[in-house]
């Protein structure tokens, strides 16, 4: 038994450690400086850590620029904010609602539609880009926060109607008639027994869709005009020029950068993730 | 919007409806139709008819701009012929078959590994789900450094002595299908180990102090008695998990560039660069139609059977 | 945004009448992939000019050529044009101008007589419907070899002049457990190699027919097989690690002594100046191998919006055409990106070696070549020459005919 105990360390520390090193090449490249860079292998510990790299990152270079932006990511940062907010809201807003209504009032070809609905998880995006900028110019919100943040709906809520449908129909039957007994209408018995009850399911509908949001690249260049250019748009601009000369550790230490909202949400809310799952999103 | 079928709801309180003149009220039914109309308008327009905008352009010679100009299937005609296709859609199937199957795979064990109750299960839980926080773009450009012959895992290796030691998979045609399987599990085991994790911790206890009493073996236990109750949890993650291997372009973008050759190419990425670099629209729109009916007709029977279990046979 | 171009317009409507250069503010946002520390620089000087002259420039940098190009066409389409954007000059950029979507500079480069001072080729490729629809500011070189002299000197080996003799020279370095040729193994830089064996192998003549007609008899011809056999023999000389690696890093291999010669266009430079080293001295540059001369040319330009719809250029759209080829901005502006004027009447003198060397080239029209790169054929073509040229260099089993059979089926799909 204690061989199997010490098996059971053993391959999850393996494991661990197999995950945790490449998050601990970026950190560390990202503190060496670039001689040290070339001529070292990936693996050795820097020699002189500095954050330099991560204040250039950050800041961007003004003696490099044109003037109004320094090039960094701190400029970018609040348009992110400012997209990722409401578009978390609304998709998983309209999620709810859909997975609610599909799951809890059968309607007639209710699972017809959940799987018509499906479908959209598995259209890469990039595809449709004409069509989609013809309707939302047609709206008369291309180039803006709003026209990119209905786009983020768009493609996010497949997933989300599929998280919350999945977690609906777990809910037991009893606590539904009980409810309707009581005489609350659709909203009602979504807003005071479903939504509360769902509470787990919303955590990580919303955590797994602010990762989407947050590290969409495409869709914020094509969609955000001048003013709405996400965080990974200026992560492109800094690490993403083909011809010019190659700073691996201003890149590093940008991506780290752009990255640490999403690995700051996991890290807090690992077990609200965990729970949320457990709770019954994937119930049958 | 489909009329409101009787169901367990409505018989709950028919005796009130009954009660009261029905036809005057609103019923909630209606509303649960409203509410459907947004994400039924989205299904329609964007998902439907943005796949038929794509079969209708496939029809034609668009290069950088739709234009609707038709020559029939000569875009199919096109896509058939080249090579690099043929290449990304039997890597498709390797790299869905690799990269489906080891999330699973791995998922399942780590997720079992914690089960077995450790301690410090929360931190055990947070590193396999940091990669998760990653973008693939990120992803790929770390892979690529690890998996870099010249630079990363192989050199280190054999600077420690062992200097016959090989890891060249990126850099071999044959081969570097495989390091997108690799990097690709790396990011997504964590989120498919919270998914069975959660499966688990949803099995009951009896089944356990049942099994103890009987002997059975603890892998046996797993084997036939809750793995097949987790068949929820599978289909939720090999919907997920299905649904980026279709999607995956990123990844290979960062990783691998498609490279060598076009040895790690997949459709996605033949799509997209297609449409959006090279001003092939209508040869990429071909490409992208394919690779939807291609998508449809694996997932939707799978799709089709889940749906009919969960009406017949709900709660195990 | 909408805004903005509303602005740019009534303004554009207030100054009509005024020649460009006066003091009525002009602004137009311009779209770019140069994101790079010296790119930003060599842009910054067209920038100093334009403001100098009266213009307010809206910078959008947009890293990756790719990514830029497709921002550009989308903004038209979604009906949010920027003013002034960085495209490649051809097939692409008419399509564009076919739906109406470009405005002509056609005026300013009358007056400025473009069609004289830029190279044939070019002014070809700029036009639509015989008006300028582009800005060519600049030019590239794709032959270029560079390599590094004390690598060579220690070896004994003189600069290479024929491919027999490259592979001669290559075949004693790897002896010498030298990497001969720094490659970085991306379907792009391998069509650069390639392209300079061709030129090599078969004459300027051939290269440029090739490349206008992309005749089937001379794809499949005996001259193009030679062609494949010797791009063929040059597979030993890479290291393991080549597929997949960046350019510049390619480059540092060179510039440190682990390779020895390196096939890249003239950006390199660049990348060779950041490592503290003069291009011309420790890394030397030379054509690649070859029986005549010639320069293959790759070109970086900018095109201008129809904004609002109107195909008549406005005003910053005019000035910014006008400052982009002025003489002065033409050099300060080439000498920070590495490239050579795209006018030929500019004086060479204060360039570096490598570029006069260009300059002076280029005086005689019969060494201009297109790159297949982004303006000389179709995007399409370009795309397949790519991928059947990367897949030919990496299967190692792939014999020269198979390879040069690949080559043509390629082409002629893409056609």
């Amino acid at each position: 038994m204690r061989y199997n105990r010490l098996a059971l360390y053993g391959l999850l520390g393996l494991a661990a450690i197999m995950i945790m090193a490449p998050v601990f090449i970026m950190i560390s490249t990202s503190v060496k400086s670039m001689d040290e860079i070339r001529d070292g292998s990936i693996f050795t510990l820097p020699a002189d850590p500095s954050f330099a790299a991560w204040s250039k990152a950050w800041l961007g270079d003004c003696s490099q620029t044109l003037g109004e932006k320094c090039g960094g990511l701190s400029s970018s940062f609040m348009t992110s904010v400012q997209i990722v907010i409401p578009a978390l809201i609304l998709s998983v807003g309209l999620g709810a609602v859909t997975g609610y209504s599909l799951a809890v009032w059968k309607m007639k070809g209710a699972n017809l539609m959940f799987a018509a609905l499906l479908v959209g998880m598995f259209i890469p995006p990039q595809v449709t880009l004409y069509p989609l900028i013809i309707m939302i110019r047609e709206l008369g919100i291309f180039g803006s926060i709003p026209g990119l943040i209905l786009v983020h709906v768009i493609w996010g809520v497949a997933f989300t109607t599929m998280m919350f449908r999945n977690f609906f129909k777990t809910v037991p039957q009893d606590l539904l008639k009980a409810a309707r007994i009581d005489g609350a209408g659709f909203w009602a018995l979504f807003w005071h027994v479903m939504l509360p009850l769902s509470l787990p399911i919303l955590g990580v509908a919303m955590i797994l869709q602010f990762t989407y949001i947050w590290n969409d690249f495409l869709l914020g260049l094509t969609f955000g005009g001048r003013s709405g250019q996400p965080m990974t748009v200026a992560l492109n601009n800094l690490v993403g020029s083909q011809f010019g000369e190659k700073e691996y550790n201003v890149d590093m230490a940008a991506t780290m950068l752009t990255a640490l909202p999403t690995l700051a949400v996991y890290l807090l809310s690992g077990r609200l993730f965990v729970r949320g799952i457990a709770a019954g999103a994937v119930k049958g | 919007m489909a009329e409101p079928a009787p169901d367990v709801l409505q018989r709950s309180d028919e005796g009130k409806i009954t009660s009261k003149p029905a036809k005057k009220r609103w019923r909630p039914q209606w509303s649960a139709g409203v509410a459907l109309v947004p994400a039924m308008t989205i299904t329609i327009v964007c998902f439907y008819g943005f796949i038929i905008w794509t079969f209708v352009i496939s029809l034609t010679r668009s290069r950088l701009l739709p234009v609707y100009k038709f020559t029939g299937f000569d875009q199919y005609v096109r896509l058939f012929a080249n090579e690099r296709w043929w290449t990304a859609m039997q890597n498709l199937a390797i790299h869905g078959f690799l990269f489906i199957g080891g999330c699973v795979v791995f998922g399942y064990l780590l997720a079992i590994l914690i089960d077995r109750g450790v301690k410090a299960e929360g931190m055990f839980r947070t590193v396999f789900m940091l990669p998760l926080s990653m973008s693939f773009i990120v992803t790929g450009v770390i892979w690529q450094w690890v998996m870099n012959p010249g630079l990363g895992l192989q050199e280190a290796v054999r600077a420690l002595g062992w200097t016959g030691f090989e890891f060249n998979w990126i850099v071999r045609p044959d081969r570097s299908i495989y390091t997108l399987a690799i990097a690709g599990i790396w990011q997504q085991v964590g989120l498919c180990m919270a998914l069975f994790l959660a499966g688990l911790r949803n099995i009951d206890p009896n089944i356990w102090k049942a099994s103890r009493v009987d002997g059975i073996p603890v892998w046996r236990v797993y084997l036939h008695i809750v793995t097949p109750m987790l068949r929820t949890v599978f289909f939720t993650v090999f919907i997920l998990m299905s649904a980026i291997v279709m999607k995956a372009f990123d990844l290979v973008v960062a990783l691998t560039g498609g490279g060598p050759g076009f040895s790690s190419d997949l459709p996605a990425r033949f799509v997209v660069d297609h449409i959006l670099n090279r001003q092939e629209l209508g040869l990429g729109a071909a490409g992208a139609f394919v690779l939807l009916c291609t998508v449809i007709a694996v997932i939707s029977p799978y799709i089709y059977y889940e749906l009919k279990k969960e009406r017949s046979g709900r709660g195990h | 945004m909408k805004k903005f171009s509303k602005i740019a317009a009534s303004l554009a409507f207030l100054s009509v009448g005024v020649s460009a250069g006066a003091l009525h503010a002009q602004t137009a946002e311009v779209l770019h992939w140069w994101t790079s520390g010296s790119e930003q620089a060599a842009i910054g000087e067209i920038r100093k000019a334009f403001e100098a002259n009266g213009g307010t420039w809206v910078d959008t940098p947009i890293a990756g050529g790719g990514n830029a190009r497709a921002a550009a066409v989308n903004r038209m389409l979604g009906g949010d044009p920027a003013a002034v954007f960085q495209f490649s000059i051809g097939q692409q950029l008419r399509e564009l101008a076919d739906q109406g979507l470009l405005a002509n500079v056609g005026e300013v480069a009358t007056a400025e007589n473009w069609d004289e001072k830029l190279p044939p080729l070019i002014v070809k490729a700029a036009k639509y419907d015989g008006n300028y629809i582009a800005a060519p500011i600049n030019i590239h070189g794709e032959n270029w070899m560079f390599y590094n002299t004390s690598v060579l000197e220690k070896s004994g080996i003189e600069v290479p002049k024929t491919w027999d003799d490259f592979i001669a020279a290559a075949e004693k370095l790897k002896a010498a457990g030298i990497t001969p040729i720094g490659l970085g193994g991306q379907p792009w830089q391998e069509r650069i190699m390639f392209n300079s064996v061709l030129l090599g192998v078969a004459g300027r003549e051939f290269y440029a027919e090739l490349y206008s007609t992309l005749d089937d008899e001379l794809l499949k011809s005996d001259t193009m097989r030679k062609v494949f056999e010797t791009f063929g023999a040059l597979k030993p000389f890479v290291d393991e690690a080549s597929p997949g690696r960046n350019w510049n890093e390619a480059t540092n291999m060179v510039a440190k002594g682990e390779a020895a010669f390196q096939f890249m266009g003239d950006w390199a430079k660049g990348e060779i100046i950041a490592g503290g080293i003069e291009p011309g001295t420790t890394v030397g540059c030379a054509f690649a191998p070859a029986i005549d001369t010639a320069y293959i040319m790759t070109v970086d330009a900018f095109a201008f919006s129809a904004m609002d719809g109107d195909e008549d250029a406005t005003p910053a759209q005019t000035l910014m055409a006008q400052v982009m080829l002025e003489p002065d901005v033409q050099i300060a502006f080439n000498k920070k990106k590495g490239s050579i004027p795209a006018r030929l009447d500019v004086p060479a003198d204060s360039f570096d070696v490598c570029a006069q060397t260009a300059i002076n080239t280029l005086q005689d029209k019969k060494t201009h070549l297109v790159s297949t790169g982004l303006f000389g054929v179709p995007s399409a073509v370009s795309g397949a020459i790519d991928d059947s040229i990367s897949n030919f260099w990496n299967s190692a089993d792939m014999s020269p005919e198979e390879g040069q059979a690949q080559f043509q089926q390629a082409i002629s799909y893409a056609k």
